[in-house]
């Protein structure tokens, strides 16, 4: 190394040496691996969350206080009914005029 | 294969990869930060990759080169009056001589600057600077040796004053 290098060598390391004082900046702290597309990912979780919360807390629907029981029975009937329950007998009937033929 | 030469450029080159991006932009702190920001996602996203054929840290410095030439291209070339602060503090003598040093090699043409920056402060031979700038070996020894003359004559001349 002749003289001319070695004024220029300290030149360089007297500037190295006052560079010392700089601080570096810190190295970015995420992966390092290729960055993923993770928006498809990220709606499906929320859509299967969802999905998750309604089944755990779905709306109850609410509860009569009484209840009403319906039987149903069939009805027995034991005896035919007439079809006509009153009527006027044939010999108890009197003509509206009868009393024309009696009385003049 | 990949997080081997990433997990090497973070914590072997981190720090002279900075100072190389302050050199580039002109020795401030902020274009720096910004450039190296830059870079990092480059490599994050993929956009950089390194395929081995060169030296991890010539294809790097490379990289971060036309990182802050593209990054320097971007900004305004004009700054609003409003917008300038002034500063006025006292300054140490190790800032005077810090002024000094960047006074001294910012009067050396850009290439020659360059070329002697990546030889006796990153410790880089002359053909892989001939990749970090992308010019040939002629062109860098052409630089290197021009630079060299004029440097020295620059430090006679401050020393002598």
């Amino acid at each position: 190394m002749n003289s001319e290098d070695r004024i220029i060598e300290d030149f360089f390391q007297s500037m190295k040496d006052q560079d010392k004082k700089i601080s570096t900046p810190p190295v970015p702290t995420h992966s390092h691996n290729k960055k993923q597309n993770w928006f498809p990912y990220s709606v499906a979780a929320s859509l299967l969350f969802l999905g998750v919360a309604y089944v755990i807390f779905e709306p109850q629907k609410p509860v009569a206080d009484y209840t009403i029981n319906i039987t149903l029975e069939p009805r027995r009937v034991n005896a035919t009914q007439s079809l006509v329950d009153a009527g006027i007998s044939i010999e108890e009937w009197e003509s509206p005029t009868q009393s024309l033929i009696e009385d003049f | 294969m990949n997080n081997n030469w990433q997990e090497y450029i973070y914590t072997q080159l981190n720090r002279g990869s900075y100072l190389w991006a302050r050199q580039c932009c002109s020795y401030n702190d902020e274009h720096a930060k910004e450039v190296m920001q830059m870079v990092y996602l480059k490599l994050l996203e993929g956009k950089a990759t390194y395929n081995g054929k060169a030296n991890l840290k010539t294809w790097f410095f490379s990289v971060i080169r036309f990182t802050a030439i593209d990054f320097l291209k971007q900004l305004p070339t004009h700054i609003s009056i409003e917008d300038v602060e002034l500063n006025v503090t006292e300054s140490s003598e190790s800032e005077v001589y810090s002024d000094n040093y960047l006074e001294i090699l910012t009067q050396l043409p850009d290439r020659q600057h360059q070329v002697l920056l990546l030889v006796f402060y990153h410790n880089l031979k002359l053909h892989e600077v001939a990749e970090v700038l992308n010019i040939g070996i002629g062109s860098v020894r052409t630089h290197y040796d021009r630079g060299k003359k004029k440097l020295k004559a620059l430090l006679t001349k401050e020393m002598a004053l």
